[in-house]
């Protein structure tokens, strides 16, 4: 009774603590967001005060201003592009990786996640001069495309871990069944990932979506192309920052991602646990 | 397997020769400054509808990271055609990527201090062209000034602080400083630097390479130093914690009667706030002698013309059309709302900053911009060091010794 009581309050502490922790961390984007209702003379006089009404003029100017829609298309198609090519190429390879285990697929595997360490500055201006050859700078399916490099590496090693849990017999079972490698991971072993590319997914698609700096490069000459990150800074000026529309953009840009998130977060817990059990 | 590898080659070759193909000129602009995107596509349209819908020109814009990116983009060989940089010293720096655009029609327009402030090291050539003019110097409220009975903005430190007193009397506070910004010490040293030189790029260049120091200069050593100090006592409580937003809601809403370091950009977030109040702009007291209490008026920032752009002509076309067509002229003025960086009219109800300013420069003259011809990597040195004297960390003589050394190091040729 009394250690039963003791943990109660232990437990309670935590709690406490975690509530803490989350309300610190959510203050920022609660500040973005109350201030998307805001005029520019409330933002400016007290940036903490609550609104003074629900005013939602900023979304329909900024929603018309960074013309939402058609960034919002592009924002989707670079995302799609970049995780179906990040998908289908590191559970491929991680499949392939474990099942034929030899020393070239252990060398192969050690180049895939090695660029994980390498820092993107480092090699930005090779990186667009190369895409300027290829033709894909300034486009929205380049874009997408490069990211699957940046993105293969980590996909492969969640993938190659939870990889290794799967077992070998299934495999076996249905060559006996006749099928053939590609076949049985299309039916057999691709489903069994699920949680995994859930998990591959939920993270890839926050990045993506609200990633700044490469877009930048890649995509920020032509309205086309742009994405909505890229025009929520340009409420940004070199002295003056019309916050008001800035905060309202950022919401309006961060918002689906999130929401995305918030559906998805029940697998993200699901995979990484499975990846970690059996190593 | 083989055929869509083949068929995947030919629709790679296909769009590349489609690439090809398509030969219209085409003009490729990356400049910083968002807050003009919308005038600027504005006269990009007009030009495309009036007078040349063949070329095609692409406007891109981003304030963070624009150098950065503008450097990976030089270093990629993917040169914009247009392209910026702040002007003076960093004319040189981006020298051998820029047209020398003196030979060409905009320069019966451009204003002589701008071209100025577009020339290489040895004042040669002008290898940029302004969107903007501006002015610096001290923003104030007329109205709380006659509450105080002050008739007379102070062109003199002792003026200063007799009107500090009265201010105070009233229960005004006096300033609102910004010092958590950079860059507002910049803007306000600069009045002082002028004051001490005629020359001030000479003056600049002596203490790049420590051949000048401030206790050759009185009004640097003891008038700047007691300038900062009168706004730290008579200013805002958190003093590091004022920014530039603290200075627009202070001013604006009447709690402080003057702002620091800020200039015309800051009149419409003013005005956003109160329509209604009644803006004074003038030089910064620096000495006892009014005479060098003046606005500082000249471009900060370059538009720099790709020598290598493979569409120069449209290039040129496009941008002596905006510096000399009826259109382009008006531009600054009717749709911009900038100081015009050429001869041009101002309209009598124009932002009363900029007329004020126009006003200044013709009673007493105008001081030269002198920020241009220091880097930014020095001025943040410099504001760094300044914000460690207001915040006490630092001694007068301290500060003074870090300010000439980061010169030397991040300034100077060694």
């Amino acid at each position: 009774m009394k250690r039963n009581s003791r943990l109660k309050i232990n437990y309670f502490i935590l709690e406490v603590i975690a509530i803490i922790a989350a309300a610190i961390f959510i203050y920022p984007v609660f500040l973005m967001f109350i201030n998307s209702f805001k005029t520019f003379r409330e933002v400016i006089i007290d940036v903490i005060a609550l609104p003074q009404q629900l005013n939602i003029d900023n979304y329909f100017y900024v929603i018309d201003k960074m013309n939402y829609p058609r960034l919002f298309v592009n924002n989707i198609l670079i995302t799609a592009v970049g995780i179906t090519g990040i998908v289908a190429f590191s559970s491929l390879a991680a499949y392939i990786i474990d099942r034929s285990r030899s020393r070239f697929t252990s060398l192969a595997f050690l180049f895939i996640i090695t660029p994980m360490l390498i820092p993107f500055q480092t090699f930005m201006i090779t990186l667009l001069k190369v895409m300027n050859i290829i033709n894909l700078s300034g486009s929205r399916v380049g874009l997408g495309i490069q990211y699957w490099g940046f993105g293969i590496p980590m996909a492969t090693f969640i993938y190659f871990n939870f990889m290794k849990t799967v077992p070998k017999e299934i495999d076996e079972s249905a060559f006996i069944d006749g099928a053939t490698t590609f076949q049985t991971f299309i039916y057999v072993i691709f489903p069994i990932l699920k949680p995994v590319t859930a998990t591959v997914i939920v993270l890839d698609v926050m990045w993506i979506w609200n990633d700044f700096l490469l877009p930048l490069l890649m995509v920020n000459d032509s309205q086309k192309t742009k994405t909505l990150v890229l025009a929520a800074y340009n409420f940004v000026g070199q002295y003056n920052t019309q916050w008001h529309y800035a905060m309202t953009a950022m919401v309006l840009a961060i918002v689906p991602s999130l929401i995305f998130f918030v559906l998805l977060q029940k697998y993200i817990v699901k995979g990484v646990v499975a990846g970690s059990l059996k190593g | 397997m083989r055929k869509m590898v083949v068929l995947l080659v030919a629709v790679m070759m296909l769009v590349g020769t489609f690439n090809v193909l398509a030969q219209t000129a085409e003009i490729d602009i990356f400049i910083s400054m968002p807050e003009y995107a919308d005038p600027i596509n504005e006269l990009i349209d007009t030009y495309q509808e009036e007078v040349n819908n063949e070329v095609e020109i692409n406007y891109e814009t981003t304030q963070s990271d624009y150098p950065t990116l503008l450097k990976v983009k030089l270093n990629s060989g993917d040169i914009p055609d247009l392209f910026a940089s702040t002007s003076g010293k960093e004319i040189e720096l981006y020298k051998e990527y820029s047209y020398d655009l003196s030979g060409e029609p905009m320069m019966d327009t451009m204003l002589p201090s701008v071209k100025k402030a577009m020339a290489d090291a040895d004042g040669n050539g002008v290898y940029g062209f302004a969107i903007k003019g501006n002015y610096f110097g001290l923003i104030y409220n007329k109205d709380l000034f006659a509450q105080a009975g002050i008739e007379k903005f102070p062109e003199t430190i002792s003026e200063m602080e007799t009107a500090i007193e009265k201010l105070e009397a009233e229960g005004i506070r006096p300033f609102t400083s910004g010092f958590s910004e950079w860059w507002v010490f910049k803007h306000l040293f600069q009045h002082f630097l002028v004051a001490a030189e005629d020359d001030v790029q000479a003056l600049v260049r002596d203490f790049e390479n420590g051949e000048a120091s401030f206790s050759d200069y009185p009004v640097l050593e003891e008038n700047f130093f007691h300038f900062v100090d009168l706004v730290v006592e008579h200013g805002d409580n958190k003093i590091l914690e004022s920014s530039l937003n603290t200075e627009i809601s202070q001013f604006a809403t009447g709690q402080a009667a003057m702002i620091i370091g800020q200039g015309p950009w800051v009149e419409d977030s003013l005005i956003q706030i109160d329509p209604e109040l009644n803006i004074g702009f003038t030089g910064y007291p620096v000495s006892e002698d009014p005479a060098e209490s003046q606005v500082i008026s000249g471009a900060d920032q370059a538009v720099r013309v790709s020598s290598d752009s493979e569409d120069l002509e449209a290039v040129l076309d496009f941008v002596n059309w905006w510096y000399t067509s009826d259109y382009g002229k008006s531009w600054f003025t009717d749709v911009a709302g900038v100081v015009p960086p050429i001869n041009a009219e101002i309209p009598n109800d124009y932002y009363q900053i900029i007329q004020e300013g126009i006003k200044a420069a013709e009673e007493k003259g105008s001081a030269p911009l002198a920020i241009i011809y220091s880097t930014d990597s020095f001025h943040s040195a410099f504001g760094e060091a300044m914000q460690s004297y207001v915040g006490g960390n630092a001694t007068k003589a301290e500060t003074i010794e870090t300010i000439e050394t980061k010169w030397q190091e991040i300034d100077g040729s060694n």
